[in-house]
């Protein structure tokens, strides 16, 4: 049975271990804010946090989150006030929204681990998270805007 | 929208400007060099009645199945509470486009609303009332401004019209503006007695809807909205928050999961599967066919294929992976192409008069 932490509450799971954190959260723990793209790791719409790091839920399983903190889009702020999401609001970056939670969770993962980084650096770190409604300029501008203070 | 916003901003140029200066000090004139430096400008503004009239123009919006239905009626599209509060209805599905803000937008520019004292709520599907509402072909604005601009239009002029009933004076002495009516005296001024939305709502809700050819609109230099590219997407702050609501996301008490397996290739039919396996997978419940489509031209018909019902998204998956299923070939030549079968790739290019 894994035990973990999910937006800081207390969690166990007994069920099968090999289950995506994915099905977890959406299915089990009601938090469908965590979107299901591709289930292969390929497009970056299920990212959360393990232990403040950003993986692909989709391909992380129960087993994997054993002992450690669980962080989804609705828990990356109690008032949704996180840097990211401010400046995600203030430069309008959504269009249709289903690639937000995993670009959001994306960029303050990258902004935790590097406060400054560069037009490269952002390139390379959100790369991996696919939008196809094309926001890709106004998420580079807005990651750089949440480095900046918003 | 960007055209038709273009042509009708043109068209405004050549009226004359809606908001009227008038040099007041030329009334109280009195002796040439004083008047220099006493100057005092008061704004005028015309009355309900001197807006201006539209000629409606062909879209192909009222071809689509089910037409406009009761798009330009606000007793559907808008209501608004006593404190002044106002809900429009957003009848097209949010596909990342803003449609969900941008039309309601229409409305609430239209009938003088404040977009502070607005929220929106998404319309069930019901095509015979709020006319179509298939979410495609970059046709919901190109459709829908004007049947959207003629409610928010009669809207106003029902508010307008009931401002002036309780007021006792004729609608030419009144005007929308701001969420309220302002009261207009014989020359135009207002009088400072103004009637709040919220107000008059009950009263403007009661009154008919006015006929389409005695609608009056906004020129573009009044929009408040349109054309300024300001106004950001009403789901902004859910979508940014993990709320926005999308269809998966739905959760009904005892509601099963299912996936299905559809055939890789355009036009193949399902020959047999066997479900024993998938069965097995803990969870699973259930496996169906699922019939397809399977005349030309498809269109959006469904592709048909086996579906596993589940009690959970990744049990239902794990049973999809179980499943053994044949497909009878397609003779589409996407199937060719797909498949990597060379041998029916050389027919097709050597069948194809153009090669190339």
């Amino acid at each position: 049975m894994a035990t973990f932490t999910v937006n800081g509450e207390s969690r166990s799971f007994d069920g099968d271990q090999s289950t995506p954190l994915l099905w977890y959260l959406r299915d089990e723990a009601g938090l469908t804010g965590t979107k299901y793209g591709c289930g292969q790791g390929l497009c970056g719409a299920c990212t959360i946090h393990l232990d403040g790091v950003a993986v692909r839920s989709c391909m992380t399983t129960i087993e994997m989150a054993d002992g450690k903190a669980v962080t989804t889009i609705e828990g990356l702020h109690p008032e949704g006030d996180h840097p990211v999401q401010k400046a995600w609001r203030e430069l309008s970056v959504p269009q249709c929204g289903f690639c937000q939670a995993g670009q959001i969770m994306q960029a303050a993962s990258l902004l935790a681990e590097n406060q400054a980084p560069s037009d490269d650096e952002i390139t390379q770190e959100m790369s991996g998270n696919l939008c196809r409604c094309g926001c890709y300029q106004r998420i580079h501008a807005a990651v750089r805007l949440a480095a900046g203070g918003v | 929208m960007l055209h038709y916003l273009k042509q009708e901003a043109e068209k405004a140029e050549r009226k004359a400007a809606p908001v009227l200066i008038e040099n007041v000090s030329r009334r109280s004139f009195v002796g040439g060099a004083l008047a220099a430096s006493g100057l005092v400008l008061a704004v005028r503004i015309p009355s309900a009645s001197a807006r201006e009239k539209l000629t409606p123009y062909p879209t192909g919006g009222a071809d689509m199945p089910h037409g406009y239905g009761s798009a330009s009626d606000p007793h559907v599209f808008v209501s608004i509470k006593p404190d002044g509060s106002v809900t429009i209805l957003a009848h097209r599905a949010e596909m990342g486009t803003g449609v969900r803000t941008s039309l309601p937008t229409v409305v609430v520019d239209e009938m003088e609303a404040d977009w502070s004292q607005v929220s929106i709520t998404q319309a069930v599907g019901d095509e015979p009332l709020y006319g179509n509402q298939d979410t495609d072909g970059s046709r919901s604005m190109r459709h829908y401004i004007q049947p959207m601009r003629e409610c928010g239009a009669a809207m106003r002029q029902m508010l307008e019209q009931a401002a002036a009933t309780k007021w006792g004076i004729d609608v030419s002495r009144v005007r929308a503006k701001a969420h309220r009516v302002v009261q207009l005296d014989d020359a135009g001024n207002e009088t400072g007695e103004t009637l709040g939305f919220g107000d008059l709502a009950e009263a403007a809700m009661a009154l008919p809807v006015p006929a389409r050819e005695t609608l009056l609109f906004k020129t573009p230099d009044e929009f408040n909205y349109m054309r300024k590219g300001e106004t950001k997407i009403t789901d902004l702050h859910d979508i940014t928050t993990g709320k926005a609501i999308y269809g998966a996301d739905i959760r009904l008490s005892g509601m099963k999961y299912a996936v299905m397996i559809r055939p890789a290739v355009l036009g193949e039919k399902l020959k047999s599967f066997d479900g024993s396996a998938a069965l097995k997978v803990p969870g699973v419940e259930a496996v169906h066919e699922i019939e397809g489509f399977h005349e030309a031209p498809r269109k959006f018909a469904p592709l048909g294929g086996v579906a596993v019902v589940a009690n959970s998204t990744y049990a239902a998956m794990q049973g999809r992976e179980a499943l053994a299923v044949e497909w009878e070939p397609s003779a589409d030549h996407a199937g060719c192409l797909l498949r990597g079968d060379v041998g029916d790739l050389e027919e097709a290019r050597q069948g194809d008069p153009q090669p190339g």
